[in-house]
């Protein structure tokens, strides 16, 4: 992996060794947090699905009766 | 003589009406590319109390951007809590998050498709809690479905910072941005 690039006051320049490592942290750590995100928002899809799917109604129609 | 900001061709300004000037430039528009980070250090002072961050950008992949707060050339990476509503499409949702390590302004650009945040800072340099909100018009991956996104938050620790630290979560940043101090 190559060492990533800061732009430091208008320069470009590799990070530091340390700076590296708490920039990777932080970016795995934003990359599990977006998953965790991703996945509550597809849970909550699925559950509205499945309480569409008990009153027989389409998403349209579930729009349509919510404005 | 004219009223500012009503000048007149070969007017002499005063420094009472020179000190009026609503915006002042505390770092000029300075390009980045392909950075992970951006770093602008020495810019929060006691000459201002609020700031803005013009930023325009495009990240190479889905990563977000975000910043933390500087002091003495060091970011601080607790107390982050952030608040945002996110409109895309007929699709609107929320999401809050606290104690987080980073402070969220824009959504990724997943390409060459440009984005911006306005954002104002309220208090950096002061040894108090920093708010802040961001204005995002984000283009995921097209220009045709622009998405608003907007983010409201603090920074709880009270301490005075002098810089600022942008950084994508993942792949690069290019673009550039501008920081302005409010005049009082």
């Amino acid at each position: 992996m190559s060492t990533p690039l800061v732009n430091d006051n208008g320069v470009n320049r590799e990070m530091t060794t340390d700076e590296a490592a708490v920039y990777q942290a932080w970016a795995a750590e934003q990359a599990a947090l977006i998953k965790q995100i991703e996945q509550d928002a597809a849970d909550k899809a699925a559950a509205r699905a499945a309480v569409l799917a008990k009153l027989g109604l389409t998403t349209d129609e579930a729009a349509a009766l919510l404005g | 003589m004219a009223t500012p900001p009503d000048f007149t061709a070969g007017q002499v300004l005063t420094a009472a009406q020179m000190n009026k000037i609503g915006l002042w430039v505390v770092k000029t528009e300075t390009a980045f590319s392909a950075a992970a980070s951006v770093t602008a250090d020495s810019i929060f002072t006691s000459d201002f109390t609020n700031y803005v961050l013009k930023l325009r950008y495009t990240t190479s992949t889905t990563g977000s951007v975000s910043f933390k707060l500087r002091a003495s050339g060091s970011s601080a990476s607790t107390n982050y809590n952030f608040q945002s509503i996110n409109g895309n499409g007929a699709s609107v949702s929320a999401s809050g998050s606290t104690g987080q390590t980073s402070a969220n302004i824009g959504i990724l650009t997943n390409g060459s498709f440009f984005s911006s945040a306005s954002v104002d800072l309220f208090g950096p340099q002061l040894a108090e809690a920093t708010t802040y909100t961001s204005t995002n018009m984000n283009s995921q991956g097209a220009y045709t479905a622009p998405i608003n996104y907007y983010i409201a938050g603090n920074h709880s620790t009270a301490t005075a910072y002098d810089g600022i630290e942008i950084l994508v979560a993942s792949g690069t940043m290019t673009g550039s941005y501008t920081i302005y101090g409010y005049n009082e």
